[in-house]
Formats: structure tokens, sequence, C-alpha cells
């Protein structure tokens, strides 16, 4: 029988087990998870679950119960130390191995650290597992100051998180603006002012030297220096500075590595035993016909389609362009496309009303991305109009009163 | 109590599922094979959780929110009939409930 072992308790690992588990895999399945807890809903961690409005259920993305059809066995807090590829083993913490015949890595991004004096203090926190989550929520008491360093979707949603339980806010951002990565200046611009106006002090160009703590009783942070010699006094600093991909794994066992784990379109690595998806996975994507590593749930769930069709022998599902989301103060923003290329973008919005935004990001008359705040329409049209390459009528797409999909450019009769 | 609830699938086959009051609707379809995809995880961001309601049970679901009428009315095949499972749990008024699972339009 087929020893299939994944390594990695996340996303791809909860939605590989559920595709499995619908497309009758019967092979041997352990996960093995470094977390201590079943695969969690990660992006309610910032968001519902630091509010207090997420329950178990929602936070649990796995639930062993309803794979009754799998030969599962799960283990928690049990961490890989390496991958021996000649005897198909792989080598735990513990110091037991395991031998496998598929290889799925799922080791996702580490956090990147801050590197300055001071960052080991009390009251410098991180958000990524639900044990990460829970340590924060403890410490967000209504009344205290909330430092947030990094102007990234986790930073912006942790200081939303943080305004509504009523903390008084901060927001540290190196650069000149929000979202510098991901997000065009215009989308960075509107998300400033709701957070601006919803209370939070947004500083930009301002990089952190040292985060200080008081004289006594010593070692909790109360102050955060900046280059600049400015000095902010904080009960508590979360630091949301992005991630790097986790391939140490796969670099130690001698697997292409190139910004993460290199693989081919099928999601197979330079060992076709060995596959590897999600964060940490540089993956050819057939639509955009090149490498790409996305940090996304959409990314890592088509990815797990992908490896669990191949397990199964059945035909995999076609690329498509990426999405994503984020929800800060009740407000949805949704993300389809990848802007880079783009010569120009534009707004739409309707005439009569503050409801809601779009953004079009275009190439000639053709979408390449759409980042819609409130218009789920947009987003969902978009989505078909970039999947089409369809050439556009840019005067109407201006004007949004007009559903998106009737701004077709006509062709001359 | 457990809720019994009678299934379509998008290819026409039916089977009856049930679930303990409480549960996501969504979280209970995702699980089957010709299920609904709900990608992302329940906030109605997503539209990949589309379902039609037998007429006789409409009554008896929760009315939609803002949030889910604007993602509704955005599909494509919406009827009055539509909902997003993601935003219906299982209560007992709802035992019984036959519906039918639309493929997720991209």
């Amino acid at each position: 029988m087929e020893r299939l072992v994944i390594v990695g308790g996340g996303h791809v690992a909860a939605a590989l087990l559920s595709q499995l588990q619908k497309q009758g895999y019967g092979g041997q399945i352990t996960l093995l998870s470094a977390e201590g807890t079943l695969p969690v809903n990660r992006p309610l961690l910032s968001k519902d679950y630091l509010l207090g409005k997420a329950d178990d259920s929602q936070l649990t993305l796995l639930d062993p119960q309803r794979l009754p059809d799998l030969q599962l066995d799960i283990r928690l807090d049990s961490g890989v130390c390496a991958i021996d590829r000649q005897q198909r083993r792989v080598l735990l913490q513990d110091g037991s191995s395991l031998g496998w015949d598929r290889l799925v890595l799922a080791t996702g991004a580490r956090l990147r650290q801050l590197q300055i004096p001071g960052s080991q203090l009390e009251g410098v926190c991180y958000l990524k597992t639900r044990a990460d989550a829970e340590r924060l929520r403890a410490r967000l008491r209504p009344g205290q100051r909330l430092t947030v360093i990094g102007g990234g979707f986790i930073g912006l949603e942790i200081a939303a998180s943080g305004r509504q339980l009523g903390l008084d806010v901060t927001l540290l951002e190196a650069g000149g603006r929000l979202l510098q990565r991901v997000a065009d200046a215009a989308v960075a611009e509107y998300l400033a002012g709701l957070h601006q106006q919803q209370g939070v002090e947004i500083r930009y160009h301002s990089k952190v030297a040292e985060l200080q703590a008081s004289q006594v009783p010593g070692h909790q942070v109360n102050q955060v220096l900046l280059e600049d010699g400015s000095v902010i006094p904080t009960d508590l600093v979360v630091v949301g500075i992005g991630v790097e991909p986790d391939s140490a794994l796969a670099q130690a066992a001698g697997l292409d590595c190139d910004n993460g784990v290199r693989v081919d379109a099928l999601c197979q690595t330079s060992d076709p035993a060995i596959f590897a998806a999600g964060d940490c996975a540089n993956r050819f994507n057939r639509f955009y016909q090149r490498q790409l590593r996305l940090e996304s749930v959409e990314s890592a769930q088509h990815q797990a389609a992908i490896i669990a069709a191949r397990l199964c022998q059945q035909p995999e599902p076609a690329d498509a362009p990426a999405w994503f989301w984020s929800t800060q103060y009740g407000h949805k923003l949704q993300m389809v496309g990848l802007p880079d290329g783009c010569d120009q973008v534009l707004s739409r919005q309707q005439a009569d009303s503050a409801r809601g935004v779009s953004w079009l990001y275009l190439a000639g008359n053709r979408l390449l991305a759409c980042h819609s705040l409130g218009r789920p329409a947009d987003f969902l049209q978009a989505k078909k109009l970039i999947v089409n390459a369809t050439e556009l009528d840019l005067e109407r797409l201006s004007d949004g009163d007009i559903p998106l999909n009737q701004c077709l450019q006509l062709q001359p009769a | 109590m457990s809720i019994r609830i009678q299934v379509t699938s998008a290819s026409g086959q039916q089977q009856q599922l049930q679930a303990p009051e409480g549960t996501v609707l969504m979280e209970l379809l995702r699980d089957q094979s010709d299920g609904v995809e709900g990608v992302c995880g329940g906030c109605a961001a997503c539209g990949t959780c589309h379902v039609h309601i037998d007429p006789a049970w409409l009554a008896a679901l929760p009315a939609c929110q803002p949030e889910e009428s604007d993602l509704l009315a955005a599909l494509d095949v919406v009827n009055g009939q539509s909902r997003l499972s993601c935003q219906l749990r299982l209560e007992a008024a709802m035992d019984g409930l036959a519906l039918t699972v639309v493929p997720a339009e991209c």
C-alpha cells in the first residue's frame, strides 16, 4: 500500500486530506504537523478570533470525523528535522523516523523576525499560529497602547482588530505608503483613510531602531525607539513584516529551491516522488506561464487539489487568476489577479453613494487585476474578464453604475 | 439534535446528510465529493458555496444579511432560491431541508 507523508499542518494539509477523502484515496496517510493543534483557518486568527467572534468549529479546518474513509494518522507537535531521499524516510525531532513512498512538503512560511535590540522583550508578539493568536488575544485589553510594525495586510488587520477592541493603535510603516508590495497607491491611500477615520495613527518612513523596556520590573516592552530618534510609548508591539518560504528541509535534502521549493505545474519537486504546495512552493503557474510563489489560501487549496488529483489519477484542475481577501472594520477587500505589468489603474464607484469602490489594473484594454472594496460583483465579474482576457471599453469601465460585464469593447460591425 | 438535509449534487445525485444543530451548512457540504468549494472558509468573500434551496424550505431560513445579498447579486445563475451555504447554520426548524448544489462559477 502506498505510504503518503504530509509535512506541515496548515491549509494545504487540510485541503489535501479533504480532497483525498472525496476522491477515495486508498493509501496510508501520515500528517506530521509541528503545530500543537489541528489545521486552523488561519485568516480568522487576525480578525474574528481576536475579536472573539470565531468559535471552534469555524476555526478548525479539519475534522478527522469527516474523513471516515481515509487511513489517516495525524501527529501533532511532530516537527520533521530531515528528509532522507535515498532511504525514503523522514526523520522526526523526537528521534524516530518514518518511511514514505510519496512525500508532500507543505511547510508554509516563516515569519520574518525583527532583528533589533529589544526584539525579545515581553510584549513583542507575532501572529501565525493559533497559540500566537491566543497569546495576543489575552493581551489586547481596552485602553492599552498597541504598536503595530508593518503596513501590510496582517499589520492592517491587527490594527483594525486592536481598534475594534478599544486599544490606542499606532501603525509604523518603513516605506512611504501601505501595501507597497501588493496594491496600487490609490488602494493604499483609501485604506489608510479608513484606518485614520477609525483612530489609528499611521506613521510612514518609520524605521524601528530599538524596543525598550521599563526599568522595573524589567522585561516588558514600554517604548519603541525610531531611527529618527522619536519615541513611542507602548504596552504591546505586534510585528507583521512579512514571511519567508520555509524550504529548509527541501534545501537540506538537495531539492531545487529558489524563492521556496521549486515545483512544476503539477506541484512536483526535482524529485518525482516529492511534491510541494502552499506558501513554501514556487510553482510554474500555467495561467501566468511563469514560476510564482503565492501566499494565499486559494493558492494553497488549488495546489492541494492538484496533488490530490495526481495521487488519485484524476485530471487536475486548471489554473486561474490568483485571488485574495482581507477584512478590516467589517469592510471586505477582495482581490483577483496580479497587477504586475499594468499601465493604468482606474477606479469605479457608484455616482450617488459611498457604497464601495473598485480599482481596475489594466494593460491596454485588458484587465490584469481588480481590488474591490464592498463591490463583490466587480470582483466576481473581474475574475471572468481576466480569465478570458476580454477587451474592455475603458470609458464605460470608469462608470461604476454599469456592471463590469457590460463594459466589453464591442467589435466593429 | 441531529439535522437531516436532502442534497442534490450539481450532477443530479441525491443523498441525505446529517449533522448536529449549529453546524455551518457550507462545512457539511464542502466535505462531500460533489459538494461546494467554500474557498474563503465562510466569510462571504468568494461565492463558491452557492446552493438553491427547495422553495418549500425558503421560509424556514433566516433572512439574507447584506453581505450575502451583495455577493449573490453578483453571481450568474442566481434566482429566488439562491443562498450562500456558509451563511446558514443548521437549526431544528431546518430538519428535512432540501437543496441543490450550484457549481462554482470560476
